[in-house]
């Protein structure tokens, strides 16, 4: 086989190969995703905190700062997208965790199983003022 | 999205066309198709990034609502339209038209075609499913853009939540106050056109901005490719973007990086074009690239400022003024938001150079941060239909072009290595636990560089049509005085 001919043969092969393997890479790239989303759909929980702070947002004005209880410790993993989904939920209103020199006239309560929210709220200086289910309380300052 | 919302992005993406037309008019050699799909996606950028500028100013001023942005907007549309009118309209009274270099044909382009048209297929299917499951974004989707892009759309002193370090609820690295506003403006524009606070952020907003800028960064490569090089090389290029899982997984994360990646790409197009033929226009065009990369997010900065750097060396003194014009709405907006309205910092900064010091010295930090960008090149693919291998296996096939050519094009890859230093330097100071820190981050920092790297890849490819031997083809021959041509079988090279 001359060398030209070894050298179309090869191009020929390679470009067929990276035709039929990028098509393919695709393919699979599709598969995973679709079986991931799937497996975990609003994997980030945005959709969730979307529907459970509804009710709560209609009563709130967007300008307001809400503070922020719950009863995950910051350390749990489930605290960060717990806290950010709550964020994106209740935007634009703010959100600050409830502290010494943070404390908003209203706050938000984020709980992830059922407890005596009153007491939780009345332990960070708040009244309860309405429990709207799946966990979001809305609580004033006392 | 409602119907206002519809004319909002069809008017920001219909004035960057007609910008990117009237800029880019000299730059595409192939055919038609290719010269108009690079121009749509330089549009993608230049529009969106135009009017995300205009729209923070609005938004500063405290005047952003549903009528200014639409004035604004059609403001731009008029402005790129008449620009694009009267360019035209000169060279055409100066007679000069775009010559089409006619394309040659490589025999295996019908494969490469059905290759490109399956994956583009999957990768739709790919970015639907991503986006049914999580409307609302992945991670820094809920938790920075499209957060900070409720905030704009808010209304009066509202915005101001979206340049603050309060976000986050203090976490670290949840706040990132001084992250440029390109994606948070572009999506905030669309909602504040939509109605504001009362339109109730429909989540359809994010992700068409995120198919936009995603499949912008693919058209622009293979576009830029087949129009510039060869028609073969573009549609290889698109293959191996289209199997890059890094490329694949970001399109629907409703993230900035493969807007950056965009911009990056559009960038160096620009600049490889306006190297071929010194074109003030094109480097106007490159320096509205180059600035807008910096509109999107800080690992902008270090590329722009690179790619000024490579322009001053390369195009001298009167091609840098006009790539440094271009630049300036991009350059000049992130330098106001900065120095006026951003209060706080980056957390994962060291807050003195002690302490970046320290960090550096941590010879550990080093293969830590190397080991973290080499697991995201080899997680860019899976095994047999990994981005790199078809790459290795094209170079094999192909080659490169001559040494001479080579080097010549090397100045290219500088802007994209300084960006990789930056990213790479970040790693060795940052205040964050390091292995935190690269787990969720280094595989965006590829997905930017992704595109351009591939492009830079088969810039020094050799074209396939240039490797094979041309076949047999009746050649016309002017026969006798008449003038008429008969056809005859044989061979020729030439």
């Amino acid at each position: 086989m001359r060398s030209s001919e070894r050298n179309t043969t090869l191009i020929t092969a390679v470009t067929l190969a990276v035709a039929a393997l990028g098509a393919w890479g695709a393919i699979n790239s599709y598969l995973v995703s679709a079986a991931y989303s799937q497996q975990y759909p609003d994997a980030y929980g945005g959709d969730r905190a979307q529907v459970r702070f509804t009710p709560l947002t209609a009563k709130i004005p967007a300008s307001a700062e809400l503070g922020y209880i719950t009863d995950l410790d910051p350390s749990q993993p489930a605290y960060a997208p717990a806290f950010l989904s709550a964020q994106y939920a209740v935007a634009p209103r703010g959100l600050a965790t409830v502290n010494a020199q943070t404390r908003p006239e209203f706050a938000v309560g984020n709980f992830s199983r059922p407890s005596d929210f009153a007491a939780l709220g009345e332990a960070h200086g708040y009244a309860m003022v309405q429990d709207f289910g799946n966990g979001v309380i809305l609580f004033h300052r006392l | 999205m409602n119907v206002l919302g519809v004319i909002a992005l069809a008017m920001t993406i219909a004035s960057g066309w007609f910008l990117a037309r009237a800029l880019t008019r000299n730059a595409w050699k192939g055919p038609r198709w290719t010269g108009l799909l690079a121009e749509l996606s330089i549009g993608a950028l230049f529009g969106p990034g135009l009017a995300s500028i205009l729209y923070f100013f609005l938004v500063a001023a405290k005047a952003a609502n549903r009528a200014s942005v639409m004035v604004t907007l059609l403001a731009l549309l008029a402005g790129s339209a008449a620009l694009w009118w009267r360019i035209s309209g000169a060279v055409e009274q100066k007679g000069v038209k775009q010559a089409a270099e006619p394309a040659r044909a490589f025999r295996l382009t019908w494969a490469l075609w059905i290759g490109v048209a399956v994956a583009l297929i999957f990768f739709t299917l790919d970015f639907q499913a991503a986006s049914s499951a999580n409307p609302a974004g992945e991670w820094d989707a809920m938790s920075i853009w499209n957060l900070r892009a409720r905030y704009l759309a808010s209304g009066g002193d509202l915005w101001r939540r979206a340049v603050s370090s309060d976000l986050g609820g203090n976490m670290a690295g949840a706040a990132h106050p001084g992250y440029p506003l390109f994606l948070s403006g572009f999506i905030g524009l669309q909602w504040s056109a939509e109605g504001g606070l009362e339109s109730g952020f429909e989540a359809s907003v994010p992700i068409a901005a995120s198919l936009l800028f995603a499949t912008s960064a693919l058209i622009l490569l293979g576009a830029s490719l087949a129009s510039r090089r060869s028609i073969a090389l573009g549609l290889l290029a698109w293959l191996i973007l289209l199997c890059s899982e890094v490329f694949a997984s970001q399109s629907a994360a409703q993230y900035s990086d493969l807007l950056q990646g965009l911009a990056f790409l559009c960038a160096l197009v620009l600049l490889e074009a306006a190297a071929d033929r010194a074109d003030a226009r094109l480097l106007l065009a490159a320096g509205l690239a180059i600035g807008l990369s910096c509109w999107i997010k800080n690992e902008g900065l270090p590329f722009a400022l690179a790619a000024l750097a490579v322009s001053a060396w390369r195009f001298r003194l009167r091609g840098i003024v006009s790539v440094g014009l271009g630049a300036l709405p991009g350059f000049l907006t992130l330098a106001v938001m900065k120095l006026f309205f951003v209060h706080g910092s980056e957390a994962v900064f060291p807050s003195t150079v002690g302490e970046a010091m320290a960090k550096i010295a941590g010879a550990g930090r080093w293969w830590q941060a190397a080991l973290g960008f080499g697991k995201a090149v080899y997680d860019a693919g899976n095994l047999w239909t990994h981005p790199v291998l078809l790459a290795a296996l094209l170079a094999i096939a192909l080659g490169f072009v001559p040494a001479k050519e080579r080097r010549a094009r090397l100045w290219l890859v500088i802007p994209i290595a300084a960006t990789a230093a930056a990213e790479y330097s970040l790693y060795l100071v940052t205040t964050a636990d390091l292995n935190w820190h690269i787990s969720t981050s280094v595989s965006r920092l590829v997905a930017q560089l992704w595109p351009s790297l591939i492009w830079f890849f088969f810039l020094m490819l050799r074209q396939p049509e240039e490797t094979i031997e041309p076949e047999l083809e009746p050649v016309a021959v002017r026969s006798g005085p008449s003038g008429k041509r008969k056809r005859r079988g044989g061979a020729s090279l030439n």
